[in-house]
């Protein structure tokens, strides 16, 4: 198998940074990126993009703070180069507060993310409804920027992108040797998962440059991410819900929620509000699968579930499905060599 | 009572404010002027990025340290209430960094969150091997001028557009008191030799994705000749000049290519940065604040005097404080007027 000729189904985060490893893991593999959407209408641009690690419950911790770690580090080294701002990565500082103590006073990124301690008194009394709190720095991804940025470094590979819908993996055997499945919540339909399920979230995104830190509530539920034109105001975690459009009343709510923490968002203008649900799921899937029909194989890969965290785990991801692609790649080029025999 | 005010930079308009505050409601014949040659946009306070950081050493003036806190916990105490988006006022935080281990500054307890840098945060800067993290406060005197000008103007404040070439030219008229903010240009009230000109320059550009600031520093070039960088809300400043005894304003090509070549090594996403405009200014360097009383004598009549002036690179750091203690000292002058049975106290 001379150019293995790879598909990647999805262009949201994780189908753009996947078919990237893939380009650069195994150069003479001809990728084509094939979605329904791209920038700026996948779930991917309506998040933050902020790297604090989500616990997966099922997926081992080592596993998720070795994704979140290699993320960390290929985005931090993007946002000390020339590139940073057009690929919309910044480091930004800020403060996550907790009603009551938690439990875990130090979550397993704490040494990956930089600068983390515990607030002092003096810091605290910004957060006059808060018991408890972690300062550190971070990094946020923009988007679009940075899916646009990862689309033209596709595009530098040589790598192909196609507006279609695929109703069924199936068609694209014959055409491609391998599909890589980076659907998010579209693998419900696309593969019949029904573990996954969507998280709904609502945000803001306002204008208020003056925001230069991130706050967010230990709960989740409220937070403020400034980027680079607009701060990120969130949120909610509607389990099941399925509806992208837009709510009044969450949207008030939201930004009550997020002025109560940040008081000077009362000042703030040009409201945006935007949908997005988050593919959930018990734990993300990255795994290899043959599938079979009337003795035609078709290798997938699969890359999906990363629910409220893909941000944060995406490149460690990315890398690991490429890697299995790779084991496809392998296992076609010893069936092929056994063919020719 | 009239007093008059030269000089309507972050000095002059704080000082009236706060004389205003704590007397107006004690002297019912209170009547303050605004004298200056220039007023918000273009003062020196007007081009400083407008962030609350004090020198590294205090050189023992402890004075200047308590001014400078007391500063800053007046704002903190801004920083919620709804004024704060019209003051320019809000939290930021950030770098110092240096190439050697230095003391701790006066400032670290004065600050949020003070800690030394980790090795991991010193990667972000190649060249620097120790350094600062804290978060500290910008007041933007783009914002806070016009917000002092309004709430003065509210009060009756009177302004006036005029340079003041001498102090009889303010206290002839039946001023009682005259208060000096005249910054920069005090030398031409009353010789100062010790007053001189701590030139910048600085540029502007559009780099929104910069959240921090981050401040070089050179220990033998000496403060603010080494780059910085400091994110505001409409463009970000990036400086790094400090010219004792230059008195040109203008735009230097050789300062403007230092900056820029130093600001884009520090941080090289800045090539990209657009830039949206330029400024010189001149910092009034004084080894130490020039706040005081002093009577002047004027033909047959008597002045005072109180000289607020000197602030260098730390006016918007330090205002406050010396407004209050020129308000101290204004009240000093009431009581022997007999205008005031004792100095006002805090209000129960």
């Amino acid at each position: 198998m001379a150019s293995p000729k790879v598909a990647v189904v999805g262009a949201g985060l994780i189908g753009l940074s996947t078919a990237l490893c893939i380009t650069e893991a195994y150069p003479s593999c001809s990728v084509t990126v094939l979605s329904d959407q791209f920038s700026p209408s996948t779930t991917s641009d309506v998040a933050a993009g902020i790297l604090i690690p989500h616990t997966d419950l099922d997926t081992p911790i080592h596993r998720q703070r070795q994704w979140f770690k290699e993320t960390f580090a290929y985005l931090f080294a993007i946002s000390n180069s020339a590139e940073a701002s057009e690929a919309g990565i910044h480091l930004v500082s800020g403060w996550q507060v907790f009603k009551s103590t938690p439990k875990e006073e130090l979550p397993f990124w704490s040494d990956i993310v930089l600068g983390f301690r515990a607030m002092s008194e003096a810091e605290l009394q910004k957060f006059p409804q808060h018991q408890f709190g972690q300062a550190f720095t971070t990094l946020k991804c923009d988007c679009p920027p940075y899916l646009l940025w990862l689309e033209k470094r596709l595009k530098a590979t040589g790598a192909q992108m196609y507006t279609r819908k695929v109703a069924d993996l199936w068609e694209l055997h014959g055409e491609y040797d391998i599909v890589v499945n980076c659907t998010g919540l579209g693998a419900h339909q696309l593969v019949g998962d029904k573990q996954l399920f969507p998280v709904r979230g609502q945000v803001l995104k306002v204008h208020a440059p003056w925001v230069k830190h991130f706050i967010r509530d230990g709960d989740g539920l409220t937070y403020i991410y400034p980027g680079i034109h607009t701060v990120t105001l969130g949120g909610t975690r509607e389990k099941g819900n399925w509806s992208r459009s837009p709510d009044p009343g969450t949207a008030r709510d939201i930004f009550d929620r997020c002025c109560s923490l940040e008081p000077s968002l009362q000042g703030a203008q040009d409201m945006e509000v935007k949908v997005g649900l988050r593919p959930c799921r018990q734990c993300v899937r990255v795994q290899r699968e043959v599938l079979s029909k009337g003795g035609v194989k078709l290798p997938v890969v699969h890359n999906y579930g990363h629910g409220a965290g893909g941000f944060s785990v995406h490149w460690g991801t990315a890398n690991e499905a490429a890697h299995l692609v790779g084991e496809c790649i392998s296992a076609l080029q010893g069936s092929s060599s056994r063919a020719k025999l | 009572m009239r007093v008059a005010i030269i000089g309507a930079g972050v000095i002059g308009l704080s000082s009236a404010l706060c004389i205003h505050e704590q007397f107006h409601g004690l002297v019912p014949s209170l009547e303050l002027e605004v004298y200056a040659d220039h007023f918000t946009p273009h003062t020196t306070s007007d081009g400083a990025a407008g962030l609350w950081q004090p020198y590294l050493s205090d050189h023992g003036n402890l004075q200047e340290t308590l001014w400078n806190k007391e500063t800053f916990d007046y704002l903190l105490g801004h920083l919620h209430s709804p004024e704060a988006k019209e003051m320019g006022l809000y939290l930021i935080s950030g770098y110092n960094l240096f190439t050697e281990p230095v003391p701790d500054p006066s400032w670290k307890n004065i600050v949020l969150g003070f800690r030394n840098l980790t090795p991991k945060e010193l990667q972000v800067f190649p060249g620097y091997s120790y350094g600062w993290f804290n978060t500290a406060l910008m007041l933007e005197g783009r914002s806070y001028l016009p917000w002092l000008t309004n709430r003065l103007t509210q009060r009756g404040v009177k302004f006036f557009h005029k340079k003041v070439e001498s102090f009889q030219e303010v206290s002839g008229d039946g001023v009682d008191v005259v208060l000096n903010c005249s910054g920069m240009r005090a030398g031409d009230l009353q010789p100062d030799p010790e007053l001189q000109p701590g030139r910048g320059q600085i540029i502007k550009v559009q780099a929104p994705w910069v959240k921090h600031f981050i401040i070089t520093h050179d220990l033998k070039s000496g403060i603010y000749s080494s780059p910085y960088i400091i994110p505001g809300t409409e463009f970000t400043v990036l400086g790094g000049i400090y010219q004792h005894g230059n008195w040109s304003e203008e735009n230097s090509a050789k300062d403007h290519k230092s900056i820029w070549d130093s600001c884009c090594r520090l941080l090289p996403a800045l090539q990209k940065a657009k830039i949206v405009g330029e400024w010189s200014g001149l910092r009034p360097a004084r080894p130490s604040v020039r706040l005081e009383r002093e009577s002047i004598r004027l033909g047959n009549l008597q002045a005072e005097v109180i000289h607020n002036y000197g602030h260098g690179g730390f006016g918007i750091t330090i205002h406050w404080g010396c407004a209050m203690a020129a308000a101290r000292l204004f009240g000093s002058i009431l009581q022997e007027k007999k205008q005031l049975a004792r100095p006002p106290g805090p209000r129960l």
